[in-house]
């Protein structure tokens, strides 16, 4: 290359600079800044899904006259007390501050027999946020959901117990709601909740008749406790049949959703159609290099012969 | 910038071929070719070793999960894609124009597109946990499915280009064969297969010409269809980001920018380490193919306005959310850098006679394949944070590459640029043939020339 042209050296050194000169920025939105430290507030709150599965969704976020999210800050979860042997998980927080873990299955059993027990969240200090620690007691309970039919009205009732007791312990006043389950939410039988009685036991009638179910008209009933500070969230379920049958006949149709056999057949003549148009195209070519191959071959001989 | 005149008598014909053998003729590497094919062996075999372990360990060694299940690979599967696209553009649309300047460019971008098109065919199989089980999509494949017509169009599309790639170059393997001394018996033996016994012979001259125009013809849809279907499996998902008409287009208008940087990046590089070819790739050839350049990013920014202004224009839940994140948001530095140096700055320089010189151009095609690269990642990787689902652990949403799929990833850029290297080492990257025919000399005067080489 013509390192002896000036114009175009100086031309290529002013190219560098502008480049450099607006990379600038972007270093420079990466730095970190100097303002005072911030210290984190930290809440937990606990969910409990058919004492299945278990997650805790965690907090992170400061108060500077309003309250502003921590975003991508890791957030360390410990079980009781902030100790290596409990911890739970690292959790980062979103954009909104809010960054959830699903418990380990080591610890599953371990919470299923706590009468009570604390969640721990705990950050270190980093440039811009002060160390912080949070916690939460949970009181534990567990819920009993029954599904009934009283002459012709069907009634979903719950119990809610607690944990870890030796005899079974009912909690009298705590607010339910009930709900069906559908495919990415919760679907509220009503907006009212219901107190448990003496007997830990609330109930609430099922009055939807269209309720879209699978083919057989299965559906997931159930009952939650909802952020209370004691119990956290707390979610039971239990399949039933009261929910409309639904049919579909997406598998017996020729569409481009349905399974491999039931292509439509304008689709198949058209992939066929290009498949062998092209395809036969490129075979030819092919031929054309064993055409060359032959009359080389040909070549070399009558060159011999003379 | 003049074009190079027409050769009109036979005398001056043969003594310019003789030229072109002298300089065109590949050779041994010098100590920085040498150093920079061990540079590329080195990350090409770190990327295999780290994909044996991947075979052993499976996808958890690289940052994907359950929900960003695509990471780099499939970036760079795109990528590749699209700087293969390239080899239409040179080889068969301005061969089909009949553009007079392209001929010392077409085998520079044919073995470009080659090699891109064998890696994105193995990085999608790099992309698979039990790579094995590709055998179920021949055998269970839906053909309803993108997925299925992206491996029939790339698997085309790949035995295209390298059938593209071999016809014209039949007459500069026999040439080797017959011309190139002292070289080992293995080379020797592969000119020897490769020429197909090769004797210049105007019937297989003809036949030669007559498969580059078919392959030509055909080459140009199925080249726009590898990067539409490409683009399909993005957009016929709800996903934001993806969820677009304009994606075919923006796509194919994007793999052709890439193609020409990938193009110019190479030309300056063959110019400054072969001082020969300097008389082949002239000024004239930065110059057109930097006002190319110029256009089909103008085109590209043209389809990229319509690809983010409009959704932005209406801001919907979802799509809203992943547009924050790349304007002002986490993606938001990577983003207007890409724009920025990657499409705008490019344009801006070349619009200038000063810019369209070997050097500028070359830092303006890197900076074009490097910003395509990353625009690559940009459009794969932000959308798939964003769930449809509540509830979910904020660590699954987020995906950082892991050492060993960086590893991979190099490897596999070293690979296709090590297949773009030897072919540098051992066949002649410029086509005599095709360029003495550019400067009007009949196949009759060149295939003499040529057959005295071998009768010699």
């Amino acid at each position: 290359m013509n390192f002896n042209n000036t114009a175009q050296n100086k031309f290529i050194k002013s190219l560098i600079a502008a480049i450099l000169f607006l990379l600038i920025p972007f270093v420079y939105g990466y730095s970190q800044d100097s303002t005072e430290k911030k210290k984190p507030l930290l809440s937990i709150t606990y969910y409990n899904v058919n004492s299945d599965s278990f997650f805790v969704k965690v907090s992170s976020g400061y108060k500077d006259e309003k309250f502003f999210p921590i975003e991508y800050q890791n957030v360390k979860l410990y079980l009781n007390e902030a100790d290596k042997n409990n911890f739970l998980g690292d959790v980062m927080t979103d954009p909104k501050g809010e960054g959830i873990i699903h418990l380990p299955q080591k610890f599953k059993g371990m919470i299923d027999s706590l009468s009570t027990f604390d969640l721990v969240a705990e950050t270190d200090a980093d440039v811009k946020y002060k160390a912080a620690i949070g916690s939460t007691t949970i009181e534990n309970a567990f819920l009993d959901v029954q599904i009934r039919i009283v002459d012709t009205t069907k009634m979903i009732r719950v119990y809610v117990y607690k944990k870890g007791a030796k005899v079974k312990s009912p909690i009298k006043g705590v607010e339910m709601s009930f709900f069906v389950k559908r495919m990415v939410g919760l679907f509220p039988l009503s907006d009212k909740t219901i107190s448990t009685d003496s007997a830990g036991m609330a109930e609430m009638e099922y009055a939807i008749t269209d309720m879209p179910g699978d083919s057989l008209g299965a559906i997931l009933v159930g009952a939650k406790i909802a952020d209370a500070d004691t119990y956290g969230n707390i979610f039971s379920m239990k399949e039933t049949f009261w929910g409309a049958k639904t049919f579909n006949n997406y598998e017996s149709v020729r569409a481009l959703w349905a399974p491999a056999d039931r292509v439509p057949v304008w689709l198949i003549v058209l992939a066929l159609g290009i498949i062998i148009t092209v395809w036969g195209t490129i075979l030819f070519i092919i031929y054309q290099v064993y055409r060359i191959f032959r009359l080389g071959q040909q070549e070399i001989k009558r060159e011999a012969n003379l | 910038m003049e074009e190079p005149k027409k050769i009109t008598n036979e005398a001056e014909a043969i003594q310019m071929l003789r030229q072109y053998n002298d300089d065109l003729l590949p050779r041994k590497f010098g100590i920085v070719g040498n150093t920079w094919t061990a540079l590329l062996i080195i990350i090409f075999l770190t990327g295999v070793y780290c994909y044996t372990n991947q075979l052993r360990y499976g996808l958890s060694i690289t940052g994907m999960r359950d929900f960003v299940f695509w990471g780099i690979y499939i970036s760079n599967f795109v990528f590749f894609v699209a700087i293969s696209l390239v080899g239409s553009l040179v080889t068969a649309v301005l061969y089909l124009l009949n553009i007079p300047w392209r001929a010392p460019l077409s085998r520079i971008s044919e073995v470009i597109a080659v090699a891109a098109v064998i890696f994105a065919g193995l990085i999608i199989i790099v992309d698979m946990g039990r790579p094995e089980r590709i055998v179920n999509m021949f055998l269970h494949g839906r053909i309803q499915s993108p997925i299925v017509w992206d491996v029939m169009v790339v698997t085309t599309y790949m035995t295209l280009s390298i059938l593209l790639l071999y016809f014209p170059l039949l007459p500069g393997i026999a040439f080797c064969r017959d011309n190139l001394k002292g070289i080992p018996k293995w080379q020797k033996w592969m000119y020897n297969i490769l020429s197909l016994g090769w004797k210049y012979s105007p019937e297989q001259y003809h036949i030669v010409k007559k498969a580059i125009t078919i392959l030509s013809v055909m080459i140009i849809p199925v080249a726009l269809c590898i990067h539409t279907v490409t683009s399909w499996l993005f957009a016929s998902t709800y996903r934001p980001g993806w969820d677009s008409t304009n994606f075919g287009a923006y796509f194919v208008s994007g793999a052709f920018v890439v193609g020409a940087g990938g193009v110019i990046a190479g030309m300056a590089v063959l110019r400054k380490f072969y001082p020969s070819y300097k008389t082949y790739l002239t000024d004239l050839h930065f110059d057109r193919m930097g006002k190319l350049l110029v256009l089909l990013t103008v085109v590209y920014a043209y389809f990229s306005i319509n690809e983010y202004l409009i959704p932005a224009y209406k801001m919907k839940g979802e799509e809203a959310e992943h547009l924050h994140e790349l304007f002002t948001g986490y993606y938001a530095p990577l983003f207007w850098s890409v724009q920025f140096f990657g499409m705008v700055l490019p344009i801006i320089v070349l619009l200038f006679k000063k810019g369209r010189k070997p050097i500028p151009m070359f830092i303006m095609a890197v900076l074009v394949v490097v910003g395509a690269w990353f625009k690559r990642y940009l459009i794969v990787i932000p959308t798939m944070s964003y769930l449809p689902i509540q509830e979910i652990p904020e660590a699954w949403k987020h995906y950082a590459p892991t050492f060993q799929e960086w590893a991979i990833t190099l490897g596999s850029l070293a690979g296709a640029l090590l297949i773009i290297t030897f072919f540098v080492r051992f066949f002649p990257i410029i086509s005599v043939w095709e360029v003495a025919e550019e400067r009007g000399v009949s196949h009759e005067t060149i295939y003499k020339h040529l057959n005295e080489g071998n009768e010699k």
